[in-house]
């Protein structure tokens, strides 16, 4: 094994592409590719990736951690470009009202947290936001409550909900977003555009605010 | 038992006048018309029926090609709504879309409505797009940006990170 994989991205500033971001919170378990992703995040811009690094970052000796970016680089959740990004500086709650506006092909969206605190809408009217940040966080609630069944009986580990019209087609939708010890819901109206690098902004700012504990327990656990 | 078909010609506006329903019925026959002569060439007869929906064409077609994306059918009907419209990003989201869901099968069809999309969505996608033609895209490659791609990981950067060592080496045993 120690044969089968090198290092060819030196030259590269890596970083999670938008699949990549939101597989990194989508669940609470810290996998590699999860730590991995929240790694190359955790700077307040992109960094220059060596082979140590990846060890650092997956938590991993060499030979697994070189095993583990390919597998995650495989799936299209990280990218390397020749110069550094970063996301927005600033106050949270701009960056998440951009993220969310530009997450819905209708501009509807907000943020919420496991309490059912509105952080940053767009779209929606205020009461209406408050309206789902609380539902958010009953839906996260309520699933956490059942996740082990309806793993089983929906065939997914997907943690996000809908409201549906006839067509099966979702009016709003809520995505859980694990980030550290903390949780929040990503709701969003219309069409969902997750695959836009807003999502990288947000998961990136929140990632830099409130993952860096479980990151931290990580590493240290399997180093 | 009746088996004859029913109808749903129940109640009928007494206040629409028969000028107005002839220029609501030559509307409808110009959209059609625009469907089958503006689209990708030998590909505008190809129709997909809504479904009862509170979403319109556009997010309906997205939204069933991100849930069947191996249906053809949808691909086609989703590119050719976008190339009526002249809607250059929606376009080349749904090529994107196209390129993804078959692997290396269907060239014929990506190069067809990709020759029929090209100017529409300009020289540097189209050149993009055509480099993958013959072997269709992984979710890993790079493209430029794709507003509205549903089955798109939004990889624009370098994914040549890790590198499977080529089999030989594993294989070398010493004499």
């Amino acid at each position: 094994m120690s044969a089968e994989f090198e290092f060819v991205g030196g030259s590269l500033f890596l970083q999670p592409t938008p699949a990549g971001a939101y597989h990194a919170v989508a669940g609470p378990d810290q996998t590699p590719e999860r730590r991995l992703l929240l790694g190359t995040m955790r700077s307040h811009a992109s960094v220059r990736a060596t082979v140590d690094q990846l060890c650092i970052w997956c938590g991993q000796p060499a030979k697994s951690a070189l095993a583990t970016a390919f597998r995650v680089q495989e799936c299209g959740w990280i990218e390397g470009f020749h110069v550094p990004y970063a996301p927005p500086a600033g106050a949270l709650e701009p960056i998440a009202v951009a993220a969310v506006t530009a997450l819905s092909s209708t501009e509807h969206g907000l943020l919420a947290d496991a309490q059912g605190f509105c952080i940053a809408s767009n779209g929606f009217e205020p009461a209406q936001a408050e309206f789902l940040a609380a539902v958010s966080a009953d839906i996260a609630s309520l699933h956490e409550r059942h996740a082990a069944y309806l793993a089983d009986a929906s065939g997914t580990s997907s943690g996000a909900w809908a409201m549906v019209d006839m067509a099966g087609n979702s009016r709003v939708g809520f995505w859980p977003l694990f980030v550290g010890e903390d949780r929040f819901v990503l709701a969003l109206g219309g069409l969902p555009l997750l695959h836009r690098a807003a999502l990288v902004d947000l998961v990136w700012t929140l990632t830099a605010r409130y993952g860096t504990v479980i990151a931290d327990r990580g590493i240290a656990h399997h180093a | 038992m009746n088996v004859t078909p029913g109808t749903r010609d129940i109640v009928r506006r007494t206040d629409l006048s028969a000028a107005v329903a002839a220029a609501a019925a030559a509307d409808a026959s110009m959209e059609q018309w625009r469907a089958e002569h503006l689209a990708v060439p030998g590909t505008g007869r190809i129709h997909v029926e809504p479904l009862p929906s509170e979403d319109d064409v556009t997010h309906q077609l997205s939204r069933r090609v991100a849930q069947d994306p191996t249906d053809a059918r949808l691909h086609v009907a989703r590119i050719n709504h976008h190339v009526v419209r002249l809607d250059s990003d929606g376009a080349f989201a749904a090529l994107v879309d196209l390129y993804l869901a078959f692997g290396p099968s269907a060239a014929g069809l990506r190069s067809r409505l990709l020759n029929g999309a090209h100017q529409l969505i300009g020289p540097e996608r189209t050149t993009a797009l055509e480099a993958r033609t013959a072997t269709g895209l992984v979710v890993k490659d790079p493209m430029p940006v794709c507003t509205g791609s549903m089955l798109s990981a939004g990889v624009t950067g370098e994914t040549d990170i890790v590198r499977r060592r080529p089999a030989t080496h594993l294989e070398e045993v010493p004499a």
